[in-house]
């Protein structure tokens, strides 16, 4: 046998205990996998214990084969056209505490005649409410092996998953075509063929059309209608349980959706997350902060004097560590998405936010991105595709990076810290009001942003919205740690490598050059900075942002810092430290720079210009990328960018030119 | 002839059951999840100036917005 060509793929709705199966079954050695051209968290996991290297698929939760959204459509057709290789085995996740509803996609999945197990998972949530399941009905029903389990201890594990490969490698007999009414039969038999399977017939009613008659929509809805029954029926033989033991726990909706408590809720964690954001996580970033200077400072004394050697103290190690040290910041704010998340709290707000979101043409399911986009617009962008709606969804990619990301805070604490008094006013701190106020900036732009778009973006298709509340579930810990460990490596590898890159690739560009004057050129001379390529960049744009308040230098900055924002900063200290050779503080060292003409570079026009241009102006190549990615149009992503750029640009200028 | 009511017209607590759908859109996702013309609910909570309403069916609960609602027709 093969030993790379076994999987196994969790297949089930959202909330089922899917990914705690999956993170019980492989533990820390998973990988986020994308499917071909798209990025969508497909995760991938290594079986503990298989002495056949069996992989495990984790796919994104869905409720139907029939997809209502962009990320729906994407599982399912993963699982039509890469799913069926031989070895591969659908694991079919039902919850057992809410039977009824996982089992409709659980019949859907039969149907595809693949080799599949069914099962149960939150069998210990099941028990406390003494429902008790009768498996064999579901064995009988569906014809496949029924297991029933509980995520959370260790019977996932006691499982023979290699066995249970082993034994299902054969097609599943396929059933009668119960999911067709009879009397549209006859006309599917005509239109398909004698003998079609589930997979002819759910792409061949996909489109909305009218054949003869038969409307597809008709089809799709005498579907459901017909497995629901079947369903129905199923459950009320498999599970003994009162009444009062199927309800569930909805009791915390009581103030959680509560037309005023509710939203004052929302906004007190809201006010909680940002507390934890920037107050918690700065112990452990002022650590990371000096543990850096250290190693640069340390790494250039032990270092034999070079070129090469430079290169490594002074652009790798302050890049490296530029990453780094938002790591507490993204860990704490993924933390207290998964608790709200695997709660079910998250559902809540979407609930909440609609109908004000729906001014701005975006959806309640934006309000997940737009939070997350105050961590980082990478992951808060690919978070749109639970949007159903193309132009939320579109508004919503738009907008979102409008939103202060974590990589804005350097910029914006080094540039307010020049220009306002480090003073305190009773409880009020005055730069940290500053740094607020620059939040409210982000969030109004980004609302007023959404507001044109919705005017101008024009759209055929209805908009609908039909969420599930979920039970509220105590979150699985472990699951939790795993995600937050999973999303801060995602960040430490993939933006970190753009970041390491862009800072080695500006020590360079600013070392490197030719000189004007030829005479004295020497193979060992020194090329100074303005004669360097990067000082050359920044002098070709001086005349565009001089209308701004900056000089060449600050050119060079925002170039460089196209490739990410933290870049500015860095970028600013490199220049400076090549300049000088005293060792100082950043920020002192950038109030003492003077123009030529003896005034300071760093006024406070040019500061408030600064910051207003950092708001707005899109300096992330990895937001280009996934917006790319996500719209997969080029237009938007231009649209994106430029409008981002004229309103940066616009604001920078008024506010320059009215201060000064 | 009584006149229709629409989902939207009710209040949190008060129970109904489903007439018939209006839009096929809303039809289909309710459908899909197993609520289907005859279903019972009851009205959960509604949120300020016309939001979703939150909606049990049976054992499950849902929320939708007040104007996919107005398509709802009920008793």
């Amino acid at each position: 046998m093969e030993e790379t060509s076994r999987r196994l793929i969790l297949v089930g709705n959202p909330n089922t205990g899917k990914s705690t199966l999956f993170n019980k079954l492989c533990g820390l050695k998973q990988k986020t996998g994308n499917f071909p051209g798209v990025t969508v968290d497909k995760k991938i996991g290594n079986l503990k214990g298989s002495s056949f290297g069996t992989k495990v698929i984790d796919l994104p939760g869905i409720n139907s084969l029939r997809p209502q959204s962009p990320d729906e459509k994407l599982v399912r057709n993963f699982i039509f056209d890469q799913v069926g290789a031989k070895g591969d085995l659908i694991v079919a996740i039902a919850s057992a505490k809410d039977l009824k509803r996982s089992l409709f996609l659980i019949d859907q999945l039969r149907d595809l005649n693949l080799p599949m197990v069914l099962v149960l998972t939150m069998n210990d949530l099941a028990e406390k409410k003494s429902i008790v399941i009768n498996k064999n009905e579901l064995e009988t029903y569906f014809s496949v092996p029924v297991h029933i389990i509980s995520a959370r201890d260790n019977s996932p594990i006691a499982l023979d998953w290699d066995g249970l490969i082993d034994e299902n490698t054969q097609p599943l007999a396929p059933r009668n075509a119960h999911y067709v009414a009879e009397d549209q039969m006859t006309f599917v038999t005509e239109t398909l063929k004698e003998n079609f399977t589930y997979k002819e017939f759910i792409l061949q009613t996909e489109e909305k059309q009218v054949i003869e008659g038969v409307k597809n929509r008709d089809l799709r809805q005498n579907e459901a209608i017909l497995r629901h029954r079947k369903i129905g029926e199923l459950v009320d033989r498999t599970i003994i349980g009162s009444e009062e033991d199927l309800l569930m726990n909805h009791r915390l909706d009581k103030y959680f959706l509560h037309p005023i408590f509710g939203y004052l809720i929302f906004f007190g964690l809201l006010f909680v997350i940002f507390q934890a954001v920037f107050w918690l996580a700065a112990y452990p970033m002022d650590w990371i902060d000096e543990k850096f200077a250290w190693l640069s400072a340390y790494a250039q004394e032990i270092l034999p004097n070079g070129y090469f050697y430079d290169l490594i103290s002074q652009g790798l190690i302050p890049g490296i560590g530029g990453v780094v040290i938002f790591v507490p910041q993204i860990a704490i704010l993924f933390f207290l998405f998964a608790l709200m998340e695997e709660s079910g709290y998250m559902q809540r707000v979407v609930v909440l936010a609609d109908r004000s979101m729906q001014r701005f043409g975006m959806s309640g399911k934006s309000v997940i991105p737009l939070i997350s986009g105050m961590a980082c617009a990478i992951p808060a962008i690919m978070a749109t595709r639970t949007i159903q709606h193309p132009k939320e969804r579109l508004i919503t990619i738009l907008v979102t990076p409008l939103l202060t990301c974590s990589a804005r805070i350097p910029v914006y604490v080094i540039l307010i810290a020049i220009i306002i008094p480090d003073k305190s006013y009773g409880i009020v701190h005055l730069q940290g009001l500053v740094l607020m106020a620059m939040y409210v900036f982000g969030i109004l732009m980004a609302l007023i942003s959404a507001f044109v778009l919705k005017l101008i973006i024009k759209t055929k298709e209805k908009s609908v919205f039909v969420i599930d509340l979920p039970e509220y579930l105590w979150p699985d810990w472990k699951s939790i740690g795993i995600y937050v460990w999973d999303k801060c490596k995602a960040f430490l590898f993939n933006a970190g490598k753009i970041i390491v890159l862009a800072s080695i690739v500006l020590y360079v560009l600013a070392t490197t050059g030719y000189s004007d004057n030829t005479s004295s050129g020497g193979v060992d001379s020194e090329i100074s900075l303005n004669e360097s390529y990067l000082g050359r960049m920044g002098q070709s744009i001086e005349p565009i942002i001089e209308p701004l308040g900056y000089d060449w230098k600050i050119g060079v900055a925002i170039i460089s810092s196209i490739a990410a924002r933290e870049v500015f900063v860095g970028t600013l200290a490199t220049i400076y430290s090549i300049e000088s050779e005293d060792e100082m503080k950043i920020k002192d060292r950038l109030v003492q720079q003077k123009h030529d003409n003896g005034s300071n570079v760093f006024t406070f026009a040019t500061c408030i210009s600064l910051l207003l241009f950092y708001a707005f102006s899109l300096q992330c190549i990895s937001t280009i990328a996934i917006t790319y990615k996500e719209t997969n149009s080029i237009k938007w992503t231009s649209i994106q960018f430029i409008y981002m750029l004229v309103l940066a640009y616009l604001s920078s200028l008024i506010a320059y030119q009215i201060l000064s | 002839m009584v006149a229709m009511k629409s989902l939207s017209q009710y209040q949190p607590q008060k129970k109904g059951k489903i007439l018939s759908f209006l839009d096929e859109h809303v039809a289909q996702l309710l459908i899909d999840r197993g609520i289907t013309l005859g279903s019972y609910f009851r009205i959960v909570s509604r949120t300020p100036f016309k939001g979703p309403l939150v909606v049990d069916f049976e054992s499950q609960r849902i929320s939708l917005r007040y104007s996919d609602a107005k398509n709802i027709e009920v008793e």
